[in-house]
């Protein structure tokens, strides 16, 4: 690597830095008409931090750091100036916590793990303690912003979702049990019409994973999750078998099991009638979307202006509905942007699938980066009334510490999954 | 005034540095997608599946080749076939010296080559069929694009 390569690598992360720091002096100019060193601290602390874990992983050889950690790095600044301008300091300051504590855990992860492969001696471990947290959500689990979602664990200030975290331990216990049996999994014995499907034993798994979808979505009411779920493991399951009967099976079973859900379970009727028809509700459950499509349209092309917008209007615009307050205050270009960092972020986390060597690498990375593109797709298309309109954080822009670490962690994991020398070699 | 100008150069700033952001991790992302391409380009052929049987190939697909190949049911294959009738490691197929070799590996229904079954190894040219199991393989050559 020449020098002047590094030094461009090193680049994009340093710009990731800059971009925060000028957007928290816009914002104090904007607020206070001045601004001082104070206003600046917190993009200062980002912009170290990520040049520190940037520096780290390329000196470790971590080629792919190069783009995946700038991009990842660039959305959470963005998030972290929204957590500022929509929620105040308080807010502001939770988030860099939660961020530093990502950024050191993508670094733990690729450094102290000595290859991802381990975690595929203990996916049966994982796929229990995801469980565990889950079942304990069904007793205990709490509900402190009155979503009528009872997601949260423990108390007071330290709440956290056991159903993020879920996400990367399911993905790890899929690529274990894909890589043992996708041989008999592509087979394919049983007949029914054009569809193979594979015998009756092996089935039992996808019925499962259906199974713990709809209950997910019928106990706990969380349809985005239930999606999420769902469609990871089929996209993984694809790559395993590359067989399409199952996508088509699995799909239209999903499709049942919301029919089903949207007649008797209310809250996912509720969804879907303010999703087709918000304006005739725009005073009870549609007036989440349509105050967001007002404050997503008065952005315009170039937007208000970072503090000059009013995405005040969207209720919890700082979580969910994230990108109605940035579509509002950066306009469509802001937006844009974010949407191809996505776009990149995902391109090059099937990239690292498609070049990894070993199949549970290969199983694991795009479980992960299909965690990362599920999510994106289905609260983008929620907040633009392109679906119905479900509460899942937008990756790495949403405020919230549990969902900014689990994309750390996956970050981290597809880096170790890239390759570099960590410190054992 | 001032305020209202430096504003709006900030703004307007920060819109276009993530764009350039933007434009740099393209550019990076190009030349890693470019390298890639390099190191794929096939010198010796490519396999054309001329009929699939129950395996996870597809008629007509067409696979490039390493100097050293694989073939057989277990995913440690550099091609593998996932099909019953294929044993875990059924055939080596080598490209040395401009000359390709196929190798059997002991396999359970063993290598044919054009109609005829391969004991241990047998030179094969473009053009040849190679069978394994319910699998038809049509050895030709690389594309040079």
């Amino acid at each position: 690597m020449t020098r002047a390569r590094s030094l461009a690598q090193l680049g994009l992360a340093a710009q990731a830095g800059l971009l925060v720091v000028a957007s928290l002096a816009l914002l104090a100019l904007v607020q206070g008409g001045s601004w001082t060193l104070g206003d600046l601290t917190p993009g200062l602390i980002f912009a170290s931090l990520l040049l520190v874990a940037h520096s780290a992983l390329l000196l470790a050889g971590y080629g792919a750091a190069e783009t995946l950690l700038p991009l990842g790095g660039v959305l959470s600044g963005i998030g972290l100036v929204l957590a500022y301008r929509l929620g105040g300091e308080d807010l502001g300051n939770h988030q860099l916590l939660w961020i530093a504590l990502g950024i050191g855990l993508a670094l733990a992860l690729c450094l102290v793990l000595r290859d991802a492969a381990q975690l595929r001696r203990h996916k049966y471990t994982w796929a229990l303690l995801g469980l565990l947290l889950v079942t304990l959500t069904f007793a205990l689990g709490r509900d402190p912003n009155q979503s009528g979602a009872r997601l949260w664990l423990g108390a007071g200030p330290l709440m956290f979702q056991p159903s993020e975290f879920l996400k990367v331990m399911l993905v790890i216990f899929f690529a274990g049990y894909l890589e043992e049996n996708r041989e008999i999994m592509a087979r394919g014995r049983l007949s029914l019409g054009f569809l193979k499907l594979p015998p009756l034993a092996h089935l039992l798994p996808l019925a499962l994973m259906w199974l713990l979808s709809m209950l997910v979505l019928m106990i706990q009411r969380d349809f985005g999750a239930a999606i999420l779920f769902l469609g990871v493991f089929l996209a993984m399951l694809y790559v395993a078998t590359s067989r399409v009967s199952y996508l088509l099976a699995g799909s239209g079973a999903f499709l049942g099991g919301a029919l089903l859900a949207y007649r008797w379970v209310g809250i996912v009727e509720l969804r879907v009638d303010a999703w087709l028809d918000p304006w005739s509700r725009a005073a009870g459950h549609g007036y989440q979307t349509i105050q967001g499509l007002i404050s997503l349209a008065s952005g315009g092309l170039f937007g208000s202006g970072l503090g000059q917008g009013r995405p005040d209007f969207v209720p919890a615009s700082y979580t969910d509905l994230v990108l109605a307050a940035l579509g509002e205050e950066m306009g469509f270009l802001g937006t844009l942007a974010v949407i191809v960092i996505y776009l990149l972020l995902v391109h090059r986390g099937y990239r690292i699938a498609i070049a990894a060597n070993r199949p549970f690498d290969r199983l694991l990375a795009t479980g992960l980066t299909t965690v990362l593109a599920v999510q994106a797709l289905t609260i983008m298309g929620g907040t633009l009334r392109l679906l119905p309109l479900t509460g899942i954080p937008l990756p790495f822009l949403s405020y919230g510490g549990s969902s900014l670490v689990t994309n750390f962690a996956i970050l981290g994991l597809l880096l170790k999954i890239a390759g570099g020398r960590g410190l054992h070699v | 005034m001032t305020l209202d100008i430096s504003i709006l150069v900030l703004r307007t700033g920060i819109i276009v540095f993530l764009f350039l952001f933007l434009a740099q991790a393209l550019f990076l992302m190009r030349r890693d997608l470019q390298s890639a391409a390099v190191r794929h380009v096939e010198r010796g052929g490519r396999l054309k599946v001329m009929e699939s049987g129950a395996s996870n190939l597809s008629k007509g697909d067409s696979l490039p080749l390493l100097a050293v190949n694989s073939l057989g049911r277990s995913p440690g294959n550099s091609l593998p076939i996932i099909d019953d009738s294929i044993s875990g490691d059924h055939l080596l197929l080598s490209y040395d010296g401009g000359v390709w070799r196929v190798e059997d590996l002991g396999s359970t229904n063993g290598t044919y080559l054009n109609g005829q079954r391969v004991e241990k190894a047998a030179a094969l040219a473009y053009g040849d069929i190679l069978q394994l199991g319910r699998t038809k393989l049509k050895l030709e050559r690389p594309n040079l694009d």
